[in-house]
């Protein structure tokens, strides 16, 4: 076990919690440790990084030359920008620098697990049409108990502004790029509806109508985890599941928002009360991934073979991600793997370890994918603090699904392409859901219109 | 005796090995159990690991407890070989992998005397973070060959590399050991750093206690009691 260990504990996760720089101090800078910082960076790509060829570019060529600059440097930020440099040049997925302010901000800020004063607004909030948009409000939620509806737009929710963050994204250089900045975007607006319960927040949003609405809304305690892992900032794990009965039995929709330990205990419970449904669907949408090795534990539930969902490519080592069918429980009982059909909602917010889940499952045949093509970030990473106090993460290694295509940079395409738009949203509509519960319902009766689903891509 | 390289023979190497760290010392025990610090630097993570075992029959069990992240075990009760974590659940170790598991399991493996090691020959001197040493490599009986490197300055091993076979697949490890001390009467290295597919985990013995073992800890857990077919 320990020797599988690291490769269990690999993060395939993209930045959910950031801090906008504005409420970040910057710190004092040391030279020495920002020479420190940049050599660690470069030396730890150079040793694991899993192309050997780096992309085509000369890796020693790439320090000698922003090594230099680095050495001219006067602050941290030009440290950063020289790293930037260097893993652009890559431009792979999982590279991820936390600035040390922003890391310290974020500790300091990060609600205790357990402790019950964590708060959330309720509200999910994705890009669409070039503005920020609320996708989800949480039923019972505080955003919910405001008025605020599926639709609006995002215009400010405190300190954070939609302009400041839609600027950031002009001039990017290409469509990856532009994506993913549309996706931190998207994860820094939504990380600001967290923050201690109770705590109240100023919202400003658009409604349907395009009128300005101007709200002031009390946190409400968050009711999933606090996990912490490793260096990387507080983590909000919550899963929700809704059963949809009928006079034929029922269908079941689970949530989660992130992979993290208490999924299996937590889906182990919502399963029990689902493995009676002919259909459940896996709602993973905006789920940004987290630990690669709950792939196998989780997929257990649904798939009774010991098969692959994908291999992990590192330099020297490859490793298959074989699932571990679910055949007992917490209570010792004998149980089987749920084998009802199954459906997976995606969207453009769906990144790394769900991608590879949604990609490993649909290739065993286990699974039809609803929704929108995902962020295409899928690459296992691991983490490691700088001398100047910044958090590098870096990947180790390629994935590659069972049919042996890799999700890095083309996503996951959804069997049945049904993308989310802002007219569904303010008619209450959720027409991918309405999808994957009418295929895996069959004749189940639907609160929404039955939709007709689209021909598959390619 | 030198080879005809110039080299020590495997031989000798092995036996000053074993002289130097009393590798026969557990065999007037039962049991023997040890706490140790486990901790992924890259990570900043750090955890609590304990390990049991007991010599005839061979069993064992194990436990790394990370906080935030939970229980990692597993274990050898003589006839099942299991682990459960918050990843993956439960499980039982597949055919395979038990073969080597149980190859690995020898206590005898220590001295590098031990019979599943069917030949051992000295190939390089080799040097690794400045220290030279004299490169081993083993033939086990079941195929499988693994390097020891025994170092000039001392006969202690102070790295080894190995395929090793998971469920997963074969991992290529680096194993190195310093801080070679007296732990319950046998000399053992405190600190063991393996370096694994670009990922690196440390473990620091931090006590060893012999004859303390119930049998009681090699118990299954519920989970995988359930996955025993009777």
């Amino acid at each position: 076990m320990s020797r599988l260990l690291p490769a269990i504990l690999l993060l395939a996760a993209c930045a959910r919690r950031q801090l906008p720089p504005a409420l970040v101090a910057s710190a004092p800078y040391d030279s020495a440790a920002g020479v420190a910082s940049f050599d660690t960076a470069w030396a730890r790509i150079n040793a694991t990084y899993y192309d050997t060829t780096f992309k085509g570019h000369n890796w020693l060529e790439t320090r000698r030359v922003l090594r230099a600059d680095v050495e001219r440097a006067n602050s941290n930020s030009q440290v950063r920008q020289a790293i930037h440099e260097m893993v652009g040049k890559l431009g792979d997925s999982h590279f991820t620098l936390i600035p040390s302010e922003v890391f310290s901000a974020l500790r300091d800020s990060s609600p205790k697990s357990g402790d019950g004063v964590a708060g959330t607004l309720g509200l999910h909030i994705r890009f669409l049409d070039g503005r920020l948009v609320v996708t989800g409000v949480d039923e019972g939620s505080a955003a919910a108990a405001a008025g605020i509806h599926g639709g609006w737009e995002v215009v400010r929710i405190g300190d954070t502004e939609s302009a400041r963050l839609l600027a950031s994204t002009r001039g990017l250089a290409d469509a990856r790029a532009t994506r993913r900045a549309e996706l931190q975007m998207a994860a820094r607006m939504e990380a600001s509806t967290f923050g201690p319960a109770g705590s109240i927040e100023t919202l400003e949003l658009k409604d349907g109508r395009g009128d300005v609405v101007v709200l002031k809304v009390a946190r409400a305690p968050f009711s999933g985890d606090v996990v912490k892992y490793g260096p990387l900032p507080a983590q909000y794990f919550d899963l929700a599941h809704h059963k949809y009965s009928d006079s034929d039995g029922c269908v079941g929709v689970v949530s989660f928002t992130v992979w993290m330990t208490p999924l299996l205990p937590a889906l182990e419970r919502a399963m029990e009360q689902l493995k009676g449904c002919r259909g459940v669907v896996l709602d993973l949408r905006g789920n940004t991934g987290g630990v690669i090795g709950l792939l196998m534990g989780t997929a257990g539930f649904f798939v009774d073979t010991a098969v692959s969902l994908g291999t992990l490519k590192a330099r020297t080592t490859e490793l298959r991600y074989l699932v571990n069918p679910r055949r007992s429980n917490r209570h010792g009982e004998v149980v089987r793997p749920y084998s009802g059909t199954v459906a997976i909602l995606v969207d453009k917010h769906s990144a790394s370890a769900t991608e590879l889940f949604t990609q490993g499952m649909r290739d065993i045949g286990r699974v039809r994918v609803f929704g929108d093509t995902t962020a295409g970030e899928a690459l296992p990473a691991t983490l490691v603090k700088l001398a100047n106090g910044d958090v590098f993460m870096h990947p180790i290694a390629d994935f590659h699904a069972p049919n042996g295509r890799r999700v890095e940079a083309t996503g996951v395409v959804p069997d049945y392409l049904v993308p989310v738009t802002r007219r569904d949203l303010l008619a209450g509509r959720d027409a991918a859901l309405d999808a994957a519960l009418a295929w895996v319902g069959g004749t189940v009766v639907l609160p929404a219109p039955a939709v007709t689903l689209r021909a598959p891509l390619p | 005796m030198a080879s005809a390289q110039g080299l020590p023979s495997a031989k000798d190497l092995i036996q000053k090995w074993a002289t130097a760290v009393n590798a026969s010392g557990w065999k007037g025990h039962k049991s023997a159990r040890t706490t140790a610090a486990f901790d992924l630097p890259a990570m900043g993570m750090s955890a609590k690991m304990e390990a049991v075992q007991t010599f005839a029959p061979a069993m064992s069990a194990s436990k790394i407890d990370i906080p935030g992240m939970g229980e990692m075990r597993q274990g050898f009760d003589g006839n099942v070989s299991w682990s459960m974590n918050p990843m993956q659940g439960a499980s039982l170790t597949p055919k395979e992998a038990l073969a080597a598991q149980k190859e690995d399991a020898d206590p005898d493996n220590y001295s590098r005397l031990s019979s599943a090691i069917v030949s051992s020959e000295t190939v390089e001197k080799a040097n690794l973070n400045g220290q030279d040493c004299y490169k081993v490599k083993h033939t086990w009986k079941s195929g499988r060959t693994t390097f020891d490197c025994f170092a000039i300055a001392d006969g202690m091993v102070v790295w080894t590399q190995a395929k090793v076979p998971t469920p997963m697949g074969e991992l290529d490890v680096v194993t190195t050991f310093s801080a070679y001390k007296d732990w319950g009467g046998m000399k053992r290295a405190t600190t063991t750093t393996v370096d694994q597919g670009g990922q690196q985990f440390i473990i620091t013995l931090q006590s060893w206690e012999w004859d303390t073992v119930d049998p009681k800890e090699f118990e299954l857990p519920a989970e995988v009691k359930a996955l025993v077919k009777p």
